[in-house]
């Protein structure tokens, strides 16, 4: 991570500056590095730059891209997230973002609040898709804004980036009613196995989208995990994203079913291991948008305002500036345009 | 007898809907769906609170404002005439029990106000209210009134599991399925008018445990599911718009139930427009795209009966074919666990304890954790693993098994 740290615009489209870089940062180029840059090089193509840049627009407007470009933007993707790590380094400054739902609008608003990507970079901590009703214009948003300038975003993983999961709570059954198919779920679904699952800011700020495993002590071990896979019943894996920070001590049974609940002696033994100020996480609804909890040691961040229509919480995102000084953002939801504009099929109940 | 679990995983579901349970839920749906064809939940059968979106008024909880807001005085000023109570003026016990049974659990809502603080989804105060009509004796102390039957604990149980998961704090189809497995002895016993008065006194009870303690939709497909919570008492509102040889009552159409107009006629009266009007008073934001599916039907569905038998079907595949809902439904002597045509006791895949403690992938060692100073070892052998409740199906396989529904053609 110490490459591209004063590019000024570290993404796809940075071709004819990166070469020359290469050769002069030869620091810590392990495998995965020289492949991130082979890659990169790969997809700096200013056709894909064009194409990228009419995606977002596209979607901007909250319109959903063809099949055809899902495809080609998951192959992309795919080409960019399979060389970040386990625990993807990220520096300061930069914002940190929880849960978004597919609450596209207030995404958005998101990135009004915090200024827009890649002007700011941003970190979210997983669950774009599910329960709210535009998951496919979300995540294909923030997929295309991380193919398009892969320094300036992070996307981590959340539990609702599985298969399993999405066929409950909604993201399959919109995939199936925009495109009248599952192939745009299964494209997606297939690229969120490559999606990092943490994230360490400036090695002071350890982000994921639940929280602690009984099984994980040390943030090599983070490193050590073969992540590329559906998110597992149970392990380490799974913890990440499903364990809940709780007023008990010690290790709990987690009421969900997956992970556990780890209370404040758990997380500032973690912190103090591992040299970390502070756990941040999202996966949790707070009416304030954001919650502190363990003494300042684990922060909740939750960024879908009046989460599924109707929980009436605040939203926020945590600016984090060069000296570490936090800041909280807090949101409302975007005023809605009229009505969604997408076509879909009359439920096959009633015909 | 107390029920059991017997689904443990998907395959399970086959021996389901061969069994005795299967059979005697879907004989309850069509008996109340006989019973209520024409009818209108009577007077204060629902709640007027419960579907007014009320001013927030500082310092007073969902219960306290939902007693200053439904009066005899409000209905009126909304245009209901007065009629008396069939609580009291019928003359039947059984309906007088159940009645009674409701609005004790009602009762306890009151007087158990939620915990302040930090507000987190699902206000630990609903355990405290699981645990007071857990030990609610009423049932049970009048159970002669309910003739022949000697499975009282079971119908206790699913009366009490119907109100959501006191652990997970949620409410979802399951719940509402477990209060039609309740009702099921009971049906013989009670005309159509007094069976919507039954559940309208239900859905009042589930919707304020909701609204007052934040209970999550279980398992629910967010905004691509029909609601958050509920589903039969759409196919129950249905069933009150068929049209029936004496009933000369009008009925409105289907296109025009999410009128402003339409809502306010029959809110109180048909439990279909009941559930709409719930739905506009806790959602905020453009109809069609919070409730998808319901706007669906509104506009592309003409006729009553055809929403229904939409509403039969998606219920089938929704809820009696769905594992992470009917996993819950646990079996006893009135639902029994029994093939309906042989009578032979069904299969049980109960897994072993081998099964459930799986071995960690990658080779790699659990840590030895002391629990918060507790002095035990967190070991291989004493952790408890997660077992995720979606995890169930499909032998533990990562696969991509889709919903059933979208495999087979309907």
């Amino acid at each position: 991570m110490d490459l591209d740290t004063d590019v000024p615009m570290e993404d796809v489209s940075d071709d004819q500056q990166l070469l020359p870089l290469i050769g002069k940062e030869s620091v810590a180029n392990t495998t995965t590095n020289a492949g991130a840059l082979v890659n990169d090089k790969k997809d700096l193509h200013p056709s894909s730059i064009n194409q990228l840049d009419e995606w977002i627009e596209k979607l901007s407007r909250c319109e959903p891209l063809l099949e055809t470009d899902v495809k080609r933007l998951c192959e992309m993707a795919i080409d960019v997230l399979q060389f970040e790590e386990n625990v993807q380094p990220v520096q300061v400054p930069v914002t940190i973002c929880g849960d978004v739902h597919g609450q596209f609008h207030d995404l958005m608003e998101l990135f009004k609040i915090g200024g827009p990507c890649p002007d700011t970079n941003y970190l979210f901590m997983g669950d774009y898709v599910d329960r709210g009703y535009y998951s496919v214009e979300t995540v294909s948003y923030l997929v295309c804004m991380k193919v398009r300038f892969p320094k300036r975003i992070t996307i981590l993983r959340g539990n609702h980036e599985s298969r399993q999961i999405t066929q409950v709570y909604g993201f399959y059954d919109e995939c199936l009613r925009k495109y009248g198919s599952a192939t745009v779920w299964k494209l997606f679904t297939d690229l969120f196995d490559y999606f990092p699952i943490t994230a360490l800011v400036d090695s002071k700020i350890f982000c994921l989208h639940g929280g602690l495993s009984p099984m994980i002590e040390t943030i090599d071990q983070v490193r050590d995990l073969n992540r590329i896979q559906e998110v597992p019943h149970e392990g380490p894996m799974c913890d990440l994203l499903w364990s809940d920070p709780d007023d008990r001590g010690g290790w709990g049974i987690s009421p969900r079913g997956a992970g556990f609940t780890f209370g404040q002696d758990i997380s500032e033994q973690f912190n103090h291991t591992n040299d970390l100020s502070l756990i941040a996480r999202a996966h949790q609804l707070v009416m304030e948008g954001y919650s502190w909890s363990h003494q300042e040691s684990v922060v909740t961040i939750f960024s879908a305002p009046n989460y599924c229509y109707r929980c009436g919480n605040q939203a926020a995102i945590m600016e984090v500036d060069e000296q570490h000084n936090r800041q909280f953002l807090q949101y409302d939801p975007s005023i809605r345009p009229g009505e969604p504009s997408v076509t879909r099929k009359t439920p096959d109940y009633f015909l | 007898m107390i029920p059991v679990k017997k689904i443990f995983d998907g395959q399970d579901l086959g021996s389901f809907r061969k069994s005795v349970a299967y059979q005697k839920l879907h004989q309850a749906i069509d008996t109340l769906l006989t019973k209520v064809e024409g009818k209108s939940v009577p007077y204060r059968g629902l709640d007027l609170s419960i579907v007014t979106r009320s001013k927030k008024v500082q310092g007073q909880s969902q219960a306290q404002r939902g007693r200053a807001n439904g009066t005899d005085n409000d209905l009126k000023e909304e245009g209901f005439g007065f009629e008396p109570d069939l609580y009291t003026v019928s003359t039947n016990q059984t309906f007088h029990l159940v009645v009674t049974v409701l609005n004790r659990y009602n009762q306890y809502i009151d007087e158990t106000p939620p915990i302040e603080g930090p507000r987190r989804f699902g206000n630990l105060a609903c355990k405290e209210w699981h645990l007071k009509i857990g030990k609610d004796m009423y049932f049970r102390d009048n159970e002669s009134i309910i003739s022949s039957s000697n499975n009282v604990d079971e119908m206790i149980y699913y009366l009490n599991n119907s109100f959501g998961s006191s652990i997970r704090l949620d409410f979802g189809t399951g719940h509402e399925l477990s209060f039609l497995a309740f009702m099921g002895p009971l049906m013989d016993q009670l005309d159509g008018e007094e069976l919507l008065y039954i559940f309208g006194k239900y859905y009042d009870v589930a919707r304020k445990l909701i609204v007052e303690y934040n209970l999550e939709p279980a398992g629910s497909h967010g905004v691509w599911g029909l609601d958050d919570h509920f589903h039969l008492i759409y196919i129950i509102g249905a069933a009150q718009f068929q049209k029936t040889s004496d009933s000369l009552s009008v009925v409105p159409l289907v296109q025009n139930v999410l009128t402003a107009q339409v809502i306010h006629t029959y809110k109180l009266t048909n439990l279909y427009v009941n559930g709409i009007a719930f739905v506009f008073k806790i959602k905020l934001g453009p109809f069609k795209e919070h409730s998808p599916i319901l706007y669906d039907i509104h506009t592309s569905v003409y006729q009553w009966s055809k929403v229904l038998k939409g509403l039969l079907k998606m219920y089938e595949v929704e809820v009696f074919n769905k594992f992470p809902v009917v996993q819950h439904f646990w079996f006893g002597q009135i639902y029994s666990w029994v093939n309906f045509d042989t009578l032979q006791p069904l299969p049980v895949n109960e897994p072993t304890e081998d099964k459930q403690v799986q071995t960690d992938d990658g080779g790699g060692r659990l840590p030895q954790i002391r629990n918060n100073g507790s002095g035990v070892y967190t070991t291989k052998s004493n952790i408890s693993m997660t077992a995720a409740p979606w995890a169930m199906g499909g032998g533990g396989v990562h696969g991509t098994r889709l919903p059933e529904e979208f495999g087979r053609k309907k």
